[in-house]
């Protein structure tokens, strides 16, 4: 929790440095929101029927997913953990990290989680209010959806954290993940929900979203916060979040053991 | 020859605010503060010198360096070296100047050491014959063979800076600008980097300037040390010179230095 | 004359150590080459289900977009496989390797441009490759020599604002601490117009990415052009090699612009 404080304060200094970055990112939220937006309008005057979810429910949708995009790939790119070890591991610097008394997988998620919260905090409520004032993103239906909303986002960004992590662990088999974070944030893309609502894909792309992990990661909290997701519905998908939250965590955890064993022995 | 006239550098550096709003504030109106780096400073070095350039960190020893490299543009002054102003007469001036920042190569970084000072010959357009017998004579002076199919990357930190100086004066430069080149190297490696900078010196006539908090290489390599403090030159002279008016005939060097790295020295 | 063979000889000298320096990573190639071939799957799987479920998007049906992501992954590639580093500058002066570039008498710009070659970037123009044709076939269209030619043109234009853009919003590292955000900035604007028919987005975004950053004349105004589209006016989209000449002038002058600023400020 203090490292977490600390990275929050270090996290508001380099806002005050970077000014024009500051304002450069509300305005990149603001062309995504507004893109997705205008891609949605575009394809239900095509053929409204087709979708059976009503256009406005569909751009909060879209214009959300945005916004969560921001948090989740927040504002310094170093803090996401698979950025940070492949830093460090090609550097050299990763002895550094080992010689600290926190466990990396902590250090990080702190650092992560900071500059996620700071993220929501700073750059997607302004996006997200102007959203609502102008470009008709709706509230959550009822104050309980609002509510497990905002716990269900929190438990992905667990998820997407762990998942990042273990990406993360692929850099002390090649140096360069580069390519491969790019080829896995297109597969996020695809199968999380992000961009196209798994209802969308046709009936077998569907039964396989629905046993992965990814979907969690957007497609959950938008379906609360749209209201598509019943009580029951709620319930039951935050108990699967915190599942699979759990599972990749401690997967998390067994491969960094095991790297960290192997760092020992062959000495970096 | 090397002359330097009222050299004056200064740097314009964003203040981050501080207050409750000064993230805000930093938004509306950035605050710069003006720094000087060098504060009007002369000197003349003549051909065949070895000159030491002295102290503290941040005393503006880098920037002199810069500034005579061509790097950075004075703010105020006049710089020549072998009769050519660095910053306007760039390409010509380059061709007759060698550099090494201890701190950082300018070699490739994933290629083998030959590959490098292969293309640095293009570069320079240096002759095949000149190319061949520098290579030989450095190759045998700074021991070079062993790593000189090595990527840099894989290269200790005193091979680098070994390479790093063969690099800069395959093209036969009559001046050499060397910024802290024994910093971080072990106790033989630099005893050897030092006999090779006299051999250089001796046999063909290169003028070095050198920049050093190395007590040893002051006194061992250097027949004469300027010294900056707060980027204003105050002592110009040999190292006799330097004990005489800072501590007497036989006091401590590293002392003396010391003094002045505190508090501009004290003069007895 | 003599200069420019010189730097074409010194261009062809850095890039044949660059490629020296990337075979060092066997597996890093091997890992590149099948990564990039998912991203543009997922890209593909996201056309083919919008397309999928709703047939069409506006006026443009599946075969046009796909030869409108096609004309800009070919255009795209031009910058990635050649001339990447440019959009590197921040890196290289925060590493400090632009220091080194000032200091050997050859132009900083050609050192720059010969220190990268992306290999990955083919897998992108042979994409678009495929893509053109598969979707000039799937709308049972045919091009004679002058829709090949201007095809050609678009490219060539193409890839030549798609360099300027990314080095341009590099070169903006001279002036403010972080030319990163402006980067973020300009691949949301890109994301959108790679896929999807500018008009969608309505006219303030199309004065947008026509006038002020003008990455629709990658693929959307060619599109139109060749395709016959009613989108846009014809004589408007021949404009793209005008752009891509204005274009270069600016980055030239930005380049020497922000290398005086380099030299008086020191990064």
């Amino acid at each position: 929790m203090k490292i977490f404080l600390a990275s929050l304060r270090m996290e508001k200094r380099s806002t005050g440095i970077y000014r024009v970055d500051f304002l450069l990112k509300v305005m990149y939220s603001i062309i995504a929101m507004y893109g997705v937006r205008s891609l949605w309008a575009a394809l239900y005057a095509q053929d409204p029927s087709i979708v059976g979810r009503p256009l406005s429910s569909m751009i909060t949708y879209a214009m959300l997913a945005v916004a969560l995009d921001i948090i989740f790939y927040p504002s310094a790119m170093s803090t996401a953990p698979q950025n940070y070890i492949s830093q460090q591991v090609r550097s050299g610097r990763i002895d550094t990290d080992l010689l600290r008394p926190v466990d990396l997988q902590r250090q990080l998620l702190a650092r992560n989680g900071s500059a996620a919260l700071f993220g929501a905090l700073w750059l997607v409520m302004p996006a997200w209010a102007l959203g609502v004032l102008l470009m008709g993103l709706e509230l959550p239906p009822t104050l309980l959806h609002g509510t497990a909303f905002l716990v269900s986002g929190v438990l992905s960004f667990l998820i997407l954290f762990s998942l990042n992590f273990m990406l993360g662990m692929v850099c002390f088999a090649t140096t360069e993940i580069r390519q491969i974070t790019m080829a896995y944030s297109g597969i996020l893309t695809i199968l999380s929900g992000k961009l196209i609502p798994n209802w969308l894909y046709p009936e077998w792309m569907q039964a396989v979203i629905e046993i992965l992990p990814f979907r969690c990661v957007f497609e959950t909290p938008l379906n609360i916060y749209t209201g598509a997701a019943s009580r029951v519905d709620i319930a039951y998908s935050l108990l699967l979040q915190a599942a699979w939250a759990a599972v990749l965590f401690l997967l998390g955890k067994i491969m960094w053991l095991g790297v960290h064993k192997h760092l020992a022995v062959q000495g970096g | 020859m090397i002359t330097v006239k009222n050299l004056q550098k200064m740097y314009k550096i964003a203040k981050p605010g501080e207050g409750r709003f000064a993230t805000l504030k930093a938004l509306v109106r950035p605050q710069y503060e003006e720094r000087r780096a060098v504060d009007g400073i002369d000197f003349t070095i003549s051909d065949g010198e070895i000159v030491g350039y002295i102290g503290q960190n941040g005393a503006g020893k880098s920037t002199t360096i810069k500034m005579l490299s061509g790097i950075l543009v004075p703010t105020a002054g006049d710089i020549k070296v072998n009769g050519l102003i660095p910053h306007k007469d760039r390409k010509e001036h380059l061709r007759n100047i060698g550099v090494v920042f201890g701190q950082k190569t300018s070699l490739w970084w994933d290629v083998p050491v030959i590959d490098s000072l292969n293309i640095l010959k293009e570069m320079y357009q240096v002759e095949d014959s000149r190319f061949k017998k520098n290579l030989e004579m450095f190759t045998d002076l700074l021991d070079l063979s062993p790593f000189l199919n090595q990527p840099v990357r894989q290269l200790s930190l005193g091979q680098r800076v070994r390479a790093d100086l063969a690099a800069a004066l395959m093209h036969d430069p009559k001046t050499l600008f060397l910024d802290e080149p024994t910093i971080g190297v072990d106790v033989v490696a630099k005893e050897r980097l030092r006999e090779f900078i006299t051999e250089i010196n001796r046999e063909r006539g290169v003028t070095v300037l050198l920049t050093t908090h190395d007590v040893v290489d002051m006194e061992k390599l250097v027949s004469r040390v300027i010294v900056i403090h707060a980027g204003k030159i105050i002592f110009d002279g040999s190292m006799q010179g330097l004990r005489e008016r800072y501590g007497g005939e036989d006091a401590d060097i590293e002392a003396i230095v010391r003094d002045i790295y505190q508090e501009g020295g004290r003069t007895v | 004359m003599q200069e420019i063979k010189s730097g074409l000889k010194m261009y062809g000298a850095l890039l044949k150590m660059t490629l020296r320096g990337i075979l060092q990573y066997r597996v890093d190639f091997w890992m590149s080459l099948v990564s990039v071939c998912l991203l543009n799957g997922a890209n593909i799987v996201q056309l083919s289900v919008i397309s999928w479920r709703f047939h069409a998007l506006g006026s443009w049906q599946v075969g046009d977009l796909l030869v409108l992501y096609g004309l800009f992954l070919i255009s795209w590639s031009i910058f990635s496989v050649f001339f990447f580093k440019l959009s590197k500058i921040e890196d290289e002066i925060v590493s400090g390797s632009f220091d080194a570039y000032l200091l050997r008498p050859v132009r900083p710009f050609l050192q720059l441009v010969g220190g990268d070659i992306k290999y990955t970037g083919l897998c992108d123009t042979l994409l678009g490759v495929v893509l053109v044709p598969m979707g000039l076939a799937m709308n049972g269209t045919h091009w004679g020599l002058w829709q090949i030619l201007w095809f050609v043109v678009f490219v060539l234009s193409g890839g030549v604002i798609a360099v300027c853009i990314k080095f341009l919003i590099s070169c903006a590292t001279f002036w403010t601490t972080k030319a990163n955000a402006l980067n973020q900035v300009f691949i949301q604007i890109y994301l959108l117009t790679q896929k999807y028919p500018v008009t969608i987005f309505g006219p303030a975004f199309r004065v947008l990415v026509t006038g002020l950053v003008p990455v629709a004349y990658l693929n959307f105004y060619p599109a139109v052009f060749l395709l016959g589209k009613s989108d846009a006016p014809f004589w408007m989209c021949t404009l793209s090699p005008v752009v891509a000449l204005v274009l270069a002038g600016i980055s030239a002058l930005v380049w020497r612009r922000g290398l005086r600023r380099y030299n008086s400020c020191g990064g």
